[in-house]
């Protein structure tokens, strides 16, 4: 019998399905784990303030993973993988980290990306699952250690540019004091790193709901990306260290609504138009 | 194994595990939100018989967290500052303004004379792990304490710190905070 032969344990679906299941709990497993569900209301308002690029990538994985082959059987080892998956998922849903799905997603994904002999839509879903592992797992350990390198890279920046246009406002590290008595520091939430992390989950998933192969000029366009973040966002704390009134509005009123969601159509324009093929492809 | 079979098991495991974690969720996250590190620190500094002074920075200023407090054999208050394990607690401190006093860094079972983020994640890391298995003394909380004490102290205070993130002192408080007429 041949390593692609069908076999034991998925002899009764195919190998599409088989590779479904184990995506599907993944998700929902992650999905629980970043709403609030201690009451209707606190659920309500977590679905709310979903990132709506976390859920266009779950479905990039999801469509990519529907649009594989349908009459491929799986072998032995997507047999073993689905089991083992199913299993190791259920006994760490006892553990209330992140960290274990986020560690299972990556495994998954490194075993569709792997495996996907010929079909390439399983690649291009293992390479969205490990993009949104990334994002909510490895991504945030990387920050938890080097969270103040990476605000001091941030305040750096901006304090550069509040020298030459708000000479008055005092600058250390990742403080900012104007003579009014207004003074910010930076915090984690403020970190370029975090918006950088969302841009490269939204070009990765648009880019393989467009296509499923990647092209030379997507590493231009992800490249254009983290620039186009760290500098928006530069800009935004230099508006929250310009003033009181500055910083109430672009901080906690409409302004930072307005920010976020201007942020996210820009990640989603440039994701989308690098997505596009080519003309010389074309 | 026939295909209702396959699918029947990858559904309860859906299910299952959704189930399971949506509990093991808010058990956490009712343990976070209990888990109160001001008055933690409060409590351990009044069984040492220590005075509590009043911190000058009030709330909603990072700052108003630190807790003051008099040794007799010093000229100025101590205070402690909690803080995340992840945020760099030099530009906290230069507020503070104190740059003569004496600094500790301490969190669950271990000290340290300057602030240590990667050895701090592994202790957290260490403690999580065990208590995944209930072996942890410690309640996994992703927050340490400085000490800053004023020159002339004689070496810092005579505290056991770790009882901060005791398992035991968590419960106890967790359970005197319950309202009598709660929970019937």
């Amino acid at each position: 019998m041949g390593l692609s032969a069908p076999a034991f344990p998925g002899r009764g679906i195919s190998r599409r399905e088989a590779f479904l299941w184990p995506t599907v709990c993944l998700l929902a497993n992650q999905a629980v784990q970043l709403v609030d569900t201690n009451s209707f209301t606190a659920f309500a308002l977590s679905l709310a303030s979903q990132n709506l690029i976390y859920w266009l990538a779950c479905y990039a994985a999801i469509y990519r993973l529907s649009a594989s082959d349908q009459a491929a059987a799986p072998t032995r080892s997507d047999g073993w993988l689905v089991a083992a998956i199913c299993v190791s998922i259920v006994l760490t849903s006892f553990l209330p980290y992140r960290f274990a799905t986020g560690l299972l997603a990556s495994a998954t994904a490194g075993y569709f990306i792997h495996a996907a002999r010929t079909d390439r839509n399983v690649r291009a879903a293992g390479i969205v699952l490990l993009a949104l592992s990334t994002q909510l797992v490895w991504g945030p350990i990387f920050f938890q250690l080097f969270t103040p390198e990476l605000l001091r890279a941030d305040g750096f920046l901006v304090g550069e540019i509040l020298t030459s246009l708000r000479p008055d406002i005092v600058w250390r590290e990742t403080t900012f004091a104007a003579p009014d008595g207004h003074a910010i520091a930076l915090v984690g939430g403020c970190s370029s790193f975090n918006n950088i992390s969302t841009a490269l989950l939204a070009c990765v998933a648009i880019t393989m709901l467009t296509r499923t192969e990647w092209e030379r000029r997507d590493v231009g366009v992800i490249a254009i990306v983290v620039v186009v973040m760290i500098l928006l966002n530069t800009f935004r704390i230099c508006l929250l260290a310009w003033d009181h009134a500055s910083h109430a509005y672009w901080h906690d009123g409409p302004g930072a609504q307005i920010f976020g969601l201007g942020q996210t159509l820009l990640v989603l324009l440039f994701a989308w138009y690098g997505a596009q093929p080519s003309r010389r492809a074309a | 194994m026939n295909k209702a079979l396959i699918r029947g098991l990858c559904l309860f495991a859906l299910v299952a595990s959704l189930a399971l974690r949506v509990q093991a969720n808010q058990v956490r996250v009712s343990m976070l939100s209990d888990f109160d590190i001001g008055a933690a620190v409060t409590a351990v500094i009044s069984e040492h018989g220590y005075a509590l002074r009043e911190n000058p920075v009030k709330p909603p200023k990072l700052l108003a967290a630190a807790v003051y407090f008099q040794r007799p054999e010093c000229s100025q208050a101590s205070f402690v500052l909690p803080y995340l394990i992840s945020a760099e607690t030099l530009p906290m401190l230069t507020r503070l303004n104190k740059p003569e006093f004496a600094r500790s860094y301490f969190y669950m079972d271990r000290s340290w004379g300057e602030q240590s983020r990667v050895s701090m994640v592994l202790e957290w890391v260490k403690y999580t792990v065990l208590d995944i298995f209930g072996a942890s003394p410690y309640v996994p909380f992703k927050q340490a304490i400085i000490l800053a004490e004023p020159p002339g102290c004689a070496g810092p205070a005579a505290i056991d710190w770790r009882t901060v993130w005791d398992k035991n002192r968590f419960h106890l408080a967790k359970g005197a905070g319950i309202r009598p007429d709660a929970g019937t």
